[in-house]
């Protein structure tokens, strides 16, 4: 370290001490309470002013601090400050920086205007803080004016000049440097603000403006005569001002007269804006940007200190607005009456105060809002509504053609309460390619909602739609004519995430057409009455309470959850109902739907109160169902009464599942019970019947065997077994046996021709699948004297309009007499025997068949007589031989033959007879016998068309025994 | 040598013999003519059409033909049959329909396809009850109509690979016979109005 460098060292330490000595001498100096009174005695004496202080103090480098500082003339000011602290420079020799912490200061109006000034006090102040000041104007020891919370921070403050005064100072709010220049005496006076932008160039910017540009330029003429009323006019242009984050370009003029004792003041006033700008930074909404027109008038009553504005209109861009307003400043503001109306309120700016996407929307139309406001500013209550008549909507899926609304509402911080809030619309449409569409024609809602902060916002009210209507992209699923209305409530509570939604709907009209099903809802009345939560963290859906009823079913009560909502919906329901009519199911939702392809369903009546009570999850498409299911008082019966099955009791506990191949139950299955009371067929009764039967996935199987007491003998179904009874109804196998079935009662019951005898069989399976019922084994009936064995059984279509039987048949030992005589075909006697293999019965008629049936002789009689050989005759001719047998019966009642019968096959209506015997090319139907009298029937035409056998038999019916001549 | 050559080459030739599997196509055409007059009535104004000719199916039979210069007899073919009570009921059936679904056709709701079945062309002018009528009927009917076919074929001992030609053959029939103004799908799907 050289010697020089430890000079200036010491030299400083030297200063540094010296500082801190003359610094802790000042302080010590100051805060002595001597040197205060002193101070404050000679800055009284030298001033005229009364001056006071608690304590004074020093901060280096140079600053002063005077605490509770107190200064004032009586009957003129009265200063007060909490803290006032003085920064000096050394170099300038003047105060560098001055803040004063909550003043204020109270001024006799009187005592300003009787003031003179005397000259200009220069004073240069770098930097000025005024924080949470206030001021006071008074006139005697009356209060007319308080202007509290004042805040000013000003840069580069210049008091003073040659004539009246000059003040400069920045104004960083508004990015410039004004300047205030005041001439005049203090009862007639121009005061006149210049804003000039501030260079904004950094420290080495030398460049300056060529012309220097006015932001603000402001004109106040005051003129006071003594004993007159004052007049104040202002006038004032700004460009480019910066305010609030936009620049203004426009001006401001008003005038402004006083009375005479300073009672009160009237004022006017006008602003134009050339373009007002869209938004501000402060306030929340945006709005239409343009030019802005604005007048007031108004008043000020300085005793009442009250102001009343009679007058405000605005025109700009976003509307016009006319507003009065009475405000109250007392030691409060409070607004004793406020109106503001703001019409033609281009509803476009919604565009621009939306979210998206409702910000890509288009909203044609205008609206208008009214505002009340009253009380203290603090706690104003605030009513009015937005309305609007027209609003044209247009934005991506969705348009309105006119949507009006009215939303009257209420703010008392810090809640809003919208109170019958009304939405009319017409013709909503959502219409979006490859998705559901719906819309509505007229659409009205009725709501009030409560807002307060950090509670549920809660919406309430009633809606009626009319129609409305929607439809599946691919038009399989549509509704249209849809009436709905009903009362409704929303909840949303942000704290607990949920949004919770109550409605009670009623469908007043409306036709469904989902699939293949059709619905008028007219004559049901559904009603949808749910109250569910939707939880958007966990998307899903909490139900409650979901209630359907519908006026001709019944109700159907749904709890339980949604979840995945927005993705793949998994269900976790639980579905009753206590009520249920199957009879309203059937026509509501069966006969209309499907009677076209089973025509048989408009003959059926149902009927019976059906009851259940399911567990339902898994996704749509797999859904899983477990619980019971009820019947009571079921029937099923033809409508023409012809049968009748009921009343059917029924109990089945089930487990079904719309995936075929899920399998979930295991072990034996929870059993039911069906109970039938009587069946009634044919003016038979069966005797009741009773079953178990259990229903686990989608198998369905009776336990016991059904046994019907019929016809005097007993069917016995057994077995019965729908494997998948769900997705193939069709599809099903049990086992019967007829024991003892009595033909006379029978053909009696189905109105055939009367004959005795017997009906016994069995048959071990039937199966039905893919349309096609077929059976194994065999059916016996004992009639006639003798046997007929049917097999092979089979019914194609069964439950079509064109079923088809099939089957074959083996009969012996008939006896020709019983036969002939039951159905009036003369008489025959002898055994008949053969058989009828592929007869085939199509929509009632036979279709097919290949018969071999003839006489067996068994030693008995074999006579035919002259009636039977006439109606043969008829069968295989087509011709009346009636005169010809006439003839012969004057001799013979009947003839002896060897043997009769014939061949036949039907196929395609064509029916081809052959006799039982060929002999010389020729076809004998009857032979006759070696002894007289016999007689030979030859049929000659052996194919005879379906429609002239029909035609044949009708004739057979009608010839009686031939005439005897 | 020569001689025995000739032989051998006669012998040949006449050892040649034609194998058909025949399709009756010209009594098919008469028979669904028939059906769909007897049905539907035929068109409502009779035009003059070309005479048709004698089989359309004729010319493209699925046939085996083995070095044969054998005429074919086609036009001598018998009919074929139609009456049995599966066809009688099913003709019953489309009849009874018919006149149900006359009216949405005359409006243009429903059009016949180039297959010869019935489709739902437009749903203009529809309520949902009539939406829902037009699908049943038009349902119903091409059941019945595809019914009808495996009938004939049954009927007629026609194997079930020929039913898709018994409803070609009806397919024009519908098609002429169907009544001026009602809409019929081209071969290239196209709806044109009659």
């Amino acid at each position: 370290m050289t010697s020089l460098a430890r000079a200036g060292i010491k030299v400083f330490v030297l200063l540094l001490a010296a500082a801190a000595l003359l610094s802790l001498a000042l302080t010590a100096v100051l805060r002595s309470g001597r040197f205060k009174d002193w101070l404050l005695a000679e800055v009284s004496q030298r001033s005229g002013f009364a001056v006071g202080a608690d304590s004074l103090g020093f901060r280096p480098p140079l600053t002063f601090i005077v605490n509770a500082a107190e200064v004032s003339k009586a009957g003129q000011f009265h200063f007060t400050a909490v803290r006032l602290s003085a920064g000096f420079s050394l170099w300038s020799r003047t105060v560098d920086k001055l803040r004063i912490d909550r003043p204020t200061l109270s001024l006799d109006i009187d005592s300003v205007m009787k003031s003179t000034t005397t000259g200009a006090t220069p004073i240069a102040l770098r930097d000025v803080i005024v924080q949470d000041g206030s001021l006071t104007l008074k006139k005697g020891a009356q209060s007319i004016l308080d202007l509290a919370r004042i805040t000013l921070r000003a840069q580069g403050f210049n008091l003073g000049g040659p004539a009246g005064i000059t003040l400069s100072a920045d104004v960083p709010q508004l990015k410039g440097t004004a300047e205030l220049t005041v001439t005049g005496q203090a009862r007639d006076f121009d005061a006149q603000i210049i804003l000039h932008p501030k260079p904004s160039g950094g420290l080495f910017d030398q460049r300056k403006p060529a012309t220097k540009t006015e932001l603000l330029h402001l004109r106040l003429k005051l003129r006071a005569p003594e004993g007159e009323p004052v007049d104040a006019r202002m006038e004032s242009k700004f460009n480019g001002l910066q305010w609030a984050g936009n620049k203004l370009t426009g001006s401001l003029s008003g005038e402004a007269s006083i009375d005479a004792e300073l009672t009160s003041a009237t004022f006017t006033g006008k602003v134009t804006a050339e373009d007002f700008p869209t938004s501000f930074r402060a306030m929340p909404v945006k709005l239409a940007d343009g030019p802005l027109n604005a007048s007031f008038t108004g008043s000020y009553s300085f005793s009442r200190r009250m102001l009343a504005l009679q007058s405000v209109r605005v025109s700009a861009p976003f509307g016009n607005a006319m507003g009065v307003a009475r405000v109250d400043f007392g030691s409060e503001p409070i607004i004793s009456s406020a109106k503001l109306t703001l019409r033609d309120i281009p509803l476009a700016i919604l565009k621009m105060n939306l979210p998206a996407p409702w910000s890509q929307w288009s909203y044609d139309g205008l609206g208008r809002v009214s505002i009340e406001a009253q009380g203290p500013w603090r706690a104003m209550a605030v009513r009015g509504a937005v309305q609007c008549d027209t609003l044209r909507l247009r934005g991506g899926a969705i348009a309105a053609a006119n949507i009006a609304f009215s939303v009257p509402f209420e703010w008392t911080a810090p809640s809003w309460r919208f109170k019958q809030a009304r939405l009319h619309a017409t013709q909503v449409v959502y219409k979006a390619p490859n998705r559901w569409q719906a819309a509505v024609a007229k659409l009205q809602v009725e709501s009030s909602l409560d807002y307060q902060a950090n509670q549920p916002v809660k919406i309430s009210g009633h809606m009626e739609s009319t129609g409305a209507k929607f439809n599946s992209p691919d038009s399989s699923k549509i509704g249209e004519n849809i009436g709905l209305q009903g009362p409704f409530e929303f909840t949303a509570d942000r704290q607990m995430q949920t949004a919770t939604v109550a409605a009670k709907l009623t469908v007043a009209s409306g036709e469904i057409l989902w699939g293949k099903f059709f619905g008028d809802l007219k004559s049901q009345l559904p009603v949808l009455d749910f109250d569910a939560d939707y939880l958007p963290s966990e998307d899903r859906l909490r139900c409650r309470r979901c209630n359907f009823s519908f006026a001709n079913l019944g109700l159907i009560d749904v709890a339980g959850a949604v979840e995945g909502d927005s993705q793949a919906p998994v269900l976790r329901l639980q579905l009753s109902s206590q009520n249920f009519s199957s009879g309203g199911f059937f026509e509501f939702f069966l006969r209309e739907t499907f009677n076209r392809q089973y025509p048989l369903l408009d003959q059926l009546a149902v009927a019976g109160q059906l009851a259940f009570q399911l567990q339902v999850d898994g996704p749509l498409d797999a859904l899983n169902a477990a619980g019971a299911l009820s019947l009571q008082g079921g029937e099923l019966r033809a409508k023409s009464n012809q049968w009748q099955i009921g009343p059917i009791n029924l109990k089945l506990p089930l487990q079904i599942h719309l995936a075929q191949s899920r399998a979930t139950a295991r072990g034996a299955p929870p059993a039911g019970t069906l109970a039938i009371a009587s069946i009634g067929f044919a003016g038979q009764t069966a005797a009741p019947i009773a079953t178990t039967l259990s229903l686990a996935n989608n198998a369905l199987r009776v336990h016991q065997p059904i046994r019907l007491g019929l016809f005097g003998g007993v069917l016995v179904i057994d077995n019965l077994f729908w494997p998948d009874a769900l997705h193939e109804p069709k599809r099903l196998s049990f086992s019967a046996e007829a024991k003892g079935l009595k033909l006379e009662e029978l053909t009696q019951a189905m109105q055939w021709p009367r004959f005795s005898g017997t009906l016994t069989g069995s048959i071990p399976e039937v199966q039905s699948a893919d349309n096609l019922l077929s059976t194994r084994g065999e059916i016996q009936a004992e009639l006639f004297g003798g046997r007929i064995r049917i097999s092979k059984l089979e019914i194609e279509n069964p439950f079509s309009s064109l079923a088809s039987l099939k089957l074959d048949a083996r009969i012996a030992g008939i006896q020709l007499e019983q036969l002939t005589k039951t159905f009036a075909f003369g008489r025959i006697s002898g055994i008949l025997e053969g058989s009828i293999d592929n007869l085939v019965l199509t929509h009632g008629q036979p279709s097919e068949l290949s018969a071999d049936l003839h006489s067996a002789d068994r030693g008995g009689e074999q006579r035919i007589s002259v009636e039977a050989l006439n109606k043969i005759t008829v069968l295989s001719s087509g011709k009346d031989a009636g005169s010809l047998y006439g003839g012969l019966a004057v001799f013979f009642d009947s003839f002896r033959y060897s043997k009769l019968g014939f061949k036949a096959t039907l196929k395609n209506d064509r029916l081809t007879l052959r006799g039982v015997e060929s002999r010389n090319n020729q076809e004998l139907l009857v032979v006759g016998s070696f002894l007289p009298p016999t007689v030979n029937v030859v049929s000659h035409t052996q194919n005879i068309a379906f429609s002239e056998l029909l035609r044949r038999l009708q004739q057979i019916n009608k010839t009686g025994k031939p005439n005897v001549q | 040598m020569f001689k025995r050559l000739i032989f051998l080459t006669a012998l040949w030739v006449s050892a040649c013999v034609t194998v058909n599997i025949y399709f009756p196509a010209a009594a098919v055409e008469r028979a669904a003519d028939q059906i769909v007059k007897e049905t539907w009535g035929g068109p409502a104004e009779p035009t003059q059409t070309p005479p048709k000719p004698q089989s359309r199916q004729s010319d493209s039979p699925r046939r085996l033909v083995a070095l044969t210069w054998t005429a074919e007899a086609h036009a001598q073919e018998a009919d074929i049959n139609v009456s049995n009570p599966a066809i009688r009921a099913l003709k019953d059936s489309i009849r009874n329909r018919s006149s149900a679904i006359k009216p949405f056709m005359d409006r243009g709701n429903i059009g016949i396809a180039q297959d010869g079945l019935l489709a739902i062309r437009s749903a203009d002018g529809l309520n949902l009850k009539e939406r829902a009528e037009t699908k049943q009927l038009v349902d119903a009917e091409n059941r019945d109509r595809e019914s009808l076919y495996a009938e004939i074929a049954k009927a007629n001992n026609i194997s079930r690979d020929s039913i898709p030609r018994i409803k070609a053959i009806f397919a024009t029939s519908w098609i002429d016979q169907a009544q001026s103004g009602w809409w019929i799908q081209d071969s290239q799907g196209v709806w044109r109005r009659k």
